[in-house]
């Protein structure tokens, strides 16, 4: 089996709000899925729905042959999947080093990954027992996704990394997560066009609720029409 | 005088510590304002002692009393309060309840007059501290207050669970998308909470005393220790209990008549400096 997540026909509700419409998605192994779509398409739905953090009503979520769809929260990272949330969400009360250690699931493979995670952020061996609260924007991303990177995850989850980054900041972040996706699978929910061509190996569109496209990376930089009606960008 | 009235006023501090040490962590952990919390602490008191006058041993009533409390408060977690998260208006409503029935089956098992509890030989005794005394017993309390403060730093600091529970305090989701089951670690510091509220009813019990509106006092000496400290801190709790027993117990000297008064007058006077109470909820490494 090629593909290392499936969705079919996934429906997922907020209260009485009617979120995800069957959703239908799949993710190959070692590629990195992008979601585009406009606020509100239900992007971070999406994401929120496969770690089972806002379960699914109807319709299935098949991860590396397991079904998760009524799985647990708390159960489905321990399969192998990192989420980075849309606002980092780091422990502001924790160090950098405890942000680190509570999300490790393994700690006899601690040394070696936070190694791994000081050579692709440097700055985070710098602050590494300071309080997380005083890290800046930038930081505080390069932490979030260290924080998936702590576990050998097969799939990891990001959610608009560049939101409220300087240019700067984002092209690193860009080649880290070029640098992840060598090891692990990725599905990326991004806004910034640039972004998301440059990591992309395939991109979904999302509308409404449901995915409305699934195109290539040629089509998706060529093909004007994709742009200016999905994307707004013209 | 003025310093055995200061090591009073500190002895009674260190027990409103222990009784609101729990209701702050639960708070800050769960966002659950559990009202009944001074309930356990009747029933922490009632429940020792007379696991003390049937076995003759304080250590075993102490643990007897520990053991009820504890069970009975991590049932209602899982059974009751677990259903109802994030609800403040079930949970007022809920926990509300409970104080009516935990406080009638106290008079149901134990009567409604008060009761003066025979102090066990070792709670009789004194220390001579130049002209004047000191009772053991009040000793013992400084210190269970001084260990339980030591204690619950180091849980919070320097344990892996306390790390969680701090993480659980700011973004339970994001604990969840950790891996961690959330709903196990707030089991447990309810349960942690609710052990506080025993041990010290029941160490206590002598000093309290025994009688049917015991909750009903304490519940409101833990809320404004709580709302002085601010909700969730512990180092604020810990405090404001000293401001409150140094405060209760020099007004009450001097001017026994204002002795409740002056709580509420505290208290206000912080809420109008500070709203939010004297330190921040859950921040421990300040």
């Amino acid at each position: 089996m090629n593909n290392i997540l499936t969705m079919e026909s996934v429906h997922t509700y907020i209260n009485q709000f009617h979120i995800l419409e069957g959703i239908d998605l799949s993710v190959e192994r070692n590629t990195a899925a992008v979601i585009l779509g406009r606020n509100g398409a239900g992007k971070t739905t999406t994401l929120e729905t496969i770690m089972g953090l806002r379960p699914a009503s109807k319709g299935t979520i098949i991860f590396d042959g397991t079904d998760i769809t009524k799985m647990a929260d708390y159960q489905i990272p321990k399969l192998g999947i990192g989420f980075v949330p849309e606002n980092r969400d780091i422990f502001t009360a924790l160090t950098v080093e405890e942000n680190l250690k509570l999300a490790c699931r393994d700690m006899s493979t601690f040394n070696n990954n936070v190694e791994n995670v000081f050579r692709l952020f440097p700055d985070l061996k710098k602050y590494y027992k300071k309080g997380a609260g005083v890290l800046s924007g930038g930081q505080s991303q390069m932490l979030s996704i260290a924080r998936a990177l702590i576990n050998e995850n097969k799939l990891i989850l990001i959610d608009e990394p560049s939101k409220g980054l300087a240019p700067l900041i984002i092209q690193e972040i860009v080649q880290t997560i070029k640098e992840i996706k060598k090891s692990c699978s990725i599905i990326l929910v991004e806004q910034n066009f640039e972004m998301a061509s440059a990591i992309g190996d395939y991109y979904y569109i999302m509308e409404n609720g449901k995915v409305v496209l699934r195109c290539d990376k040629n089509q998706l930089e060529n093909d004007d029409e994709i742009k200016t009606k999905y994307l707004g960008i013209s | 005088m003025i310093v055995q009235l200061i090591l009073f006023s500190i002895s009674l501090a260190m027990v409103y510590f222990v009784l609101s040490a729990g209701f702050s962590l639960i708070f800050g952990l769960m966002d659950v304002l559990n009202y009944a919390h001074a309930s356990f602490v009747m029933w922490g008191a009632y429940f020792t002692y007379f696991a003390y006058q049937r076995t003759g041993s304080f250590i075993l009533g102490l643990l007897i009393g520990i053991a009820v409390g504890v069970a009975v408060g991590t049932a209602i977690e899982v059974f009751l309060i677990r259903n109802i998260r994030g609800d403040q208006t079930n949970q007022l409503l809920l926990t509300f309840g409970l104080i009516y029935i935990m406080n009638e089956l106290v008079k149901i098992f134990f009567g409604t007059s008060t009761i003066f509890p025979n102090r066990p030989a070792l709670f009789q005794k004194s220390i001579p501290m130049g002209d004047l005394v000191f009772p053991v017993y009040r000793l013992i309390l400084i210190i269970m207050g001084v260990v339980v403060y030591i204690l619950l730093m180091l849980l919070i600091n320097k344990t892996r669970l306390g790390m969680t529970i701090r993480a659980g305090t700011e973004n339970p989701k994001m604990v969840r998308a950790c891996g961690i089951n959330i709903r196990n670690i707030f089991t447990m510091s309810f349960g942690i909470g609710i052990f506080l509220a025993a041990l010290g009813g029941g160490l206590a019990c002598f000093f309290l005393g025994l009688y049917p509106d015991l909750a009903n006092d304490q519940l409101f000496n833990i809320l404004v220790i709580v709302i002085i400290g601010g909700v969730g801190s512990i180092q604020g709790t810990f405090v404001a209990s000293i401001l409150i027993g140094l405060t209760q117990y020099f007004v009450g000297y001097y001017f026994p008549v204002l002795s409740m008064a002056a709580s509420m007058i505290l208290m206000v006077i912080i809420l109008i400096i500070k709203p939010t109470g004297l330190f921040k909820a859950g921040a421990s490494n300040e």
